[in-house]
């Protein structure tokens, strides 16, 4: 492929929607690039379950012809993304990458599917995830996403196929789920953007369940920018979907800022540095750089308590899977054949759980909530480690590892809390490492603004894989 | 009956109606016993009235509520 093409595929959605609008940039010939590349590499990285060319190039004339006519919609006209495989597209196979699913063809889009097509974006294909949003990178469909900075290495999950597609150029922008850390877990490691965010502010409607009380569906970028824009299209109430929140949707890029001034930013060191979450010594100096440097961008930092954080926190995993056994129950004992062995195991092993572990956990929520809110009285964004290690060797790979380590991501689907992945640096071994930042519910403006600064700042963006 | 053994995990899954192979349950017996510690510390935790994070809303909306 040619330089050139390679540059467009390299362009964030705020540098290009800017040519676009101009004139200066075709959405086919955009697309087509985009395409080019997924020819040329994705054999070898894996993002793509369903690519759709046929289609995404009649949507890119279609986005051409509007903008010719003067009909620009805004700037994803002509964007091209992936979604993850289990966000409902009429007409086009999604499967949740799981054999029981194989032939699953839906009647209906996703609500987030449909803004985004009003949006004028252009589909590039359905992207690869681990099994129904929990397994690991073995499933029982489809071959599994490769990390683009390193093919031996895992993304992380589950939206796997979104991380590594965003990192090797192969999408704009793309939209994961996060239900436990599924959209923050891979950001990190690809070393893109990744933003969940509050529990209904984005709507659920057509998306394949994992837990409905703990599910979240967001933005993966390479840009923070990238983010605001996509965010600005998908959030929003959706009568469709009993838990989207009425709460007004601000102007998310007003929060584009580069300093932070005023800030106060508190890091939950008890927890996420304690000595059993096993932070490695790259990860832990990466982390410990950035929020150096959200000071130096004129935010103030302190340490903050969340006193039943340790104890609390692994509700997530019980209420995730407890109701992943309510949604699959029926399929679990039809045909358990057709799982893949880690999301059998573990959504069936949910089983074992009683009505009181349930709701001890439900109430944990309540808890933690009410402890978050006390601390964020005292700072309006948290800064933390999304994980505690760079991307594991494929053969490395354990899954039960991370069900057996505090979860440094699950505290945020609990309390329903915006929380955000932005690079911030890489390990001697060259594998990206993601920072963490949280802010109060619906404050998605926060986090933008704490994350495009640093962003801006420590410029960790400019540098992208080799494939 | 060894709590949080392999046994005890077998009898709670047939109970719900599941037959799982004996190699497979030994993958899970790890997992299980490191969930049912900390579900004792979840449960030993001092929630005082603390009520259930999902409340119910009776309010009917939504597609077909429109009326």
């Amino acid at each position: 492929m040619t330089t050139s093409q390679s540059e467009l595929c390299f362009l964030t959605i705020g540098e290009a929607s800017a040519l676009i609008k101009d004139k200066k940039l075709s959405p086919v010939e955009l697309t087509q690039a985009y395409l080019d590349r997924m020819g040329a590499i994705d054999g070898k990285v894996k993002s793509y379950v369903t690519p759709l060319p046929e289609s995404a190039l009649q949507e890119a004339r279609v986005a051409e012809a509007d903008i010719q006519k003067g009909n620009y919609r805004g700037p994803l006209h002509g964007v091209p993304i992936g979604l993850k495989d289990l966000y409902d597209t009429k007409g086009v196979r999604t499967t949740g990458q799981s054999k029981v699913f194989e032939h699953r063809v839906p009647t209906e889009d996703a609500t987030v599917v449909t803004k985004l097509q009003e949006a004028g974006t252009v589909l590039l294909g359905k992207l690869a995830m681990h099994e129904f949003a929990l397994g690991g990178p073995k499933t029982s469909l489809f071959e599994q996403a490769k990390n683009p900075w390193n093919l031996d290495h895992v993304t992380g999950g589950s939206s796997s196929g979104s991380g590594a597609a965003i990192a090797a150029g192969l999408a704009m922008g793309s939209l994961g789920s996060d239900t436990g850390g599924s959209i923050r877990g891979p950001a990190a490691l690809c070393g893109i953007v990744g933003l969940k965010p509050t529990y209904g502010r984005v709507s659920r409607y057509g998306v394949l369940p994992l837990s409905w009380s703990l599910d979240t569906v967001g933005p993966m970028t390479w840009s923070v920018e990238d983010t605001a824009l996509m965010l600005q299209v998908i959030a929003g109430h959706d009568p469709k979907d009993p838990t989207s929140s009425h709460e007004p949707v601000p102007d998310y890029l007003a929060a584009l800022q580069t300093d932070l001034k005023g800030v106060r930013v508190g890091v939950p060191r008890h927890y996420f540095f304690a000595d059993d979450v096993g932070l490695d010594d790259d990860t832990r100096n990466a982390i410990e750089k950035g929020i150096q440097t959200l000071k130096e961008l004129g935010a103030t930092v302190q340490d903050i308590e969340i006193p039943s954080l340790s104890s609390l926190t692994p509700a997530n995993g019980i209420i995730m899977l407890a109701e992943a056994n309510a949604y699959h129950e029926k399929n679990l004992k039809s045909q358990p054949e057709n799982f893949g062995d880690i999301v059998r195991s573990r959504f069936i092993m949910a089983a074992s759980y009683t009505s009181a572990d349930y709701v001890q956990s439900q109430r944990a929520r309540s808890r933690l909530k009410r402890e978050f809110a006390e601390a964020l009285q005292k700072v309006d964004v948290m800064a933390m480690p999304v994980m505690a290690k760079t991307a594991a060797a494929l053969k490395d790979f354990d899954p039960m590892g991370m069900m057996v380590t505090p979860s440094l991501m699950g505290p945020f689907n609990l309390t329903g809390m915006p929380a955000m992945s932005v690079p911030c640096g890489f390990s001697s071994t060259g594998l990206p490492i993601g920072m963490q930042l949280a802010a109060a519910p619906f404050n998605e403006s926060a986090v933008i603004r704490a994350g495009h600064a640093y962003q801006q700042h420590a410029r960790w963006h400019d540098q992208r894989p080799s494939v | 009956m060894e709590i949080g053994s392999k046994e005890e995990l077998r009898v709670l899954l047939e109970h719900a109606g599941y037959n799982v192979p004996d190699d497979e349950l030994d993958g899970m017996l790890r997992v299980y016993q490191v969930t049912q510690e900390r579900l004792k510390v979840l449960h030993a935790a001092d929630l005082d009235d603390e009520e259930v994070s999902g409340a119910f809303s009776p309010k009917m909306t939504g597609e077909g509520w429109n009326a």
